[in-house]
């Protein structure tokens, strides 16, 4: 009886627990309390904590993961069980007159996990311009279309992408590696993820934690490099009041942005594509129905979708490597410059247009972590005068810093991703 | 449509390039996204532009008196619609209810419009999104 009970043990979860698994329970952990009790983008660290947990607990049903020749870990792998059948009736004899035999493959049998057929969203690169389709919706460009100039502010902030890339590259990373760690410096997780998939899947794990980490942490890494960048009276410079925008001029934005856009960057086009179709149709008012779902259910659905994906990719083989911990502090570096880039620009243009200045606080908004960039940014302004309201002042570079993250992901994309 | 371009040699980048090539792509990189988005500022400007030329010009011809004004006798001014929304009782409430949420913050009402039954949904998830980030 002893023996049928310790046989019966060895096909439970418990023995297959390892200690690696026991850290990244504790990673999970750390990064639940993060949500929950510290209120950090519960939204998206709730869904990858919890996926974290799911990849280091011996699931069946779930996930399917595969040991390679090589030693790569891959995940997310569904079979499908078939037999080819000639493509058409009179197949033979067109088989016979080309010298070829066209076929087609029946399928009798998927055989996966819930979440080996979930994850083909991020294999496929659906979910991030998904998510993309929300935030278009989501977002109002008339600060941005009513101060242009701003643009360059979320252009100056990806100043961090590029500086990182060749950090990543002379710690050890190669050039591919080495963009989807830069572009952590965008805080903008779907590109990150998008821009990761296509390039380095095998460190998307480690990139979308850190890029989500640090989106949570802005309000702690962005004020200290603010303030050292500024002075007393820069921090009260205030602007003058933004102009009205009409609707027309928020559809030809969202038009002539994506014409820009997918000209010049081609890669990005699936990006920008659906931004500027989620923003239309919030703006052209008459696909409330639409942009109901976009911004609710759609990005609601996918948030999780994503979230889960995320987190499942943390095993702990791949993730407790020190190759993780290097990303992630590559990415704060990213992150810090790219701050730095946008005030020091901001502080330029002052010098240049010392009749209109920006108030420079306004510059680290490029980082496109939206909104919590731009209201980093007022909270800060009110700290230096509590009656200057930058806010929507700041959302212009915050949602320019979304259009530069996705251009610069294209670059990438053009010059590595073939 | 689907395009693909020839690869220029300037894009082939080594799998562990030298400092040179990667301060190159870099710069290169840089020079793309100040490109694109100094392009769209470009184009919003003269977007801008154009908007507030044929705006003024609206301005201006809603102001130039009508020559058959004069004659036309003044129709009496309808009274203005009491919303609730301009009630000073309750702008009072609103903006006590303001200054208990944000607990005493400095703020300033600029605005109070009366509320679009329609958009209730639209305009939770947009409180939603925003209200998940914690900046203090």
């Amino acid at each position: 009886m002893i023996q049928g009970l310790l046989d019966f043990f060895q096909t439970t979860g418990f023995a297959q627990i390892t200690w690696q698994m026991l850290v990244m329970w504790a990673v999970a952990g750390v990064l639940i309390y993060l949500a929950v009790a510290k209120g950090f983008e519960p939204l998206l660290l709730v869904p990858i904590a919890f996926g974290a947990l799911v990849a280091n607990l011996p699931t069946r049903g779930v996930i399917t993961v595969e040991q390679r020749a090589n030693g790569v870990t891959d995940s997310a792998i569904f079979r499908i069980e078939g037999h080819a059948v000639p493509a058409r009736q009179d197949a033979p004899a067109a088989a016979a007159m080309a010298g070829e035999t066209p076929q087609v493959l029946q399928v009798n049998r998927v055989e996966g996990g819930l979440f080996d057929f979930i994850s083909q969203g991020v294999k496929l690169e659906l979910f991030p311009p998904l998510i993309f389709l929300g935030v278009g919706a989501l977002t109002d460009f008339g600060p941005l279309i009513a101060m242009p100039r701003t643009l360059l502010l979320g252009a100056a902030a990806q100043l961090g992408l590029f500086f990182t890339f060749m950090g990543a590259n002379l710690l050890g990373f190669t050039a591919k590696q080495s963009a989807s760690i830069g572009i952590i410096g965008g805080a903008d997780g779907p590109t990150a993820i998008f821009l990761t998939n296509k390039l380095a899947p095998e460190i998307l794990g480690a990139v979308a934690v850190a890029a989500y980490t640090y989106m949570s942490l802005v309000p702690l890494i962005q004020p200290p490099i603010m303030r050292a960048l500024t002075t007393h009276h820069e921090r009260r410079i205030r602007m003058k009041s933004l102009r009205k925008v009409s609707r027309t001029e928020k559809l030809l934005f969202a038009l002539v942005v994506m014409i820009v856009c997918v000209l010049l960057v081609p890669d990005a086009s699936a990006l920008i594509v659906m931004l500027m179709l989620g923003n239309f149709l919030r703006e052209c008012a008459v696909t409330e129905r639409l942009v109901k779902s976009a911004q609710n259910e759609i990005i609601n659905v996918l948030t999780i979708f994503l979230g889960v994906t995320v987190g499942l990719t943390m095993r702990a083989q791949n993730f407790l490597a020190p190759e993780t911990l290097k990303i992630i502090l590559l990415g704060v570096v990213a992150f810090g410059i790219s701050t730095a880039g946008g005030v020091i620009v901001a502080k330029i243009m002052n010098l240049l247009s010392p009749h209109n200045p920006v108030n420079p606080l306004i510059g680290s908004a490029g980082v496109s972590a939206v909104p919590m960039a731009a209201r980093v940014s007022h909270n800060e302004g009110q700290r230096a005068d509590p009656n200057n309201y930058l806010l929507m002042h700041a959302m212009g570079p915050n949602v320019a810093g979304v259009i530069g993250t996705a251009v610069a992901a294209g670059y990438f994309l053009s010059a590595l991703g073939h | 449509m689907a395009f693909s371009p020839a690869r220029p040699a300037l894009l082939a980048l080594a799998e562990y390039p030298n400092i040179g090539d990667s301060i190159l792509f870099q710069l290169n990189g840089l020079i793309v996204v100040f490109i694109a988005l100094g392009s769209i500022w470009g184009l919003l400007e003269l977007m801008g532009a154009a908007f507030r030329l044929a705006a003024r010009r609206r301005h201006a011809s809603a102001h130039r008196p009508h020559p058959a004004a004069h004659e036309r006798p003044s129709a009496p001014a309808a009274p203005a619609a009491a919303t609730d929304a301009t009630d000073p009782r309750v702008l009072a409430v609103i903006a006590a209810a303001v200054h208990l949420t944000l607990r005493g913050q400095p703020h300033r009402i600029t605005a109070v419009t009366p509320e679009q039954p329609t958009l209730d949904w639209a305009r939770e998830g947009r409180r939603a999104i925003f209200a998940s980030h914690k900046t203090h």
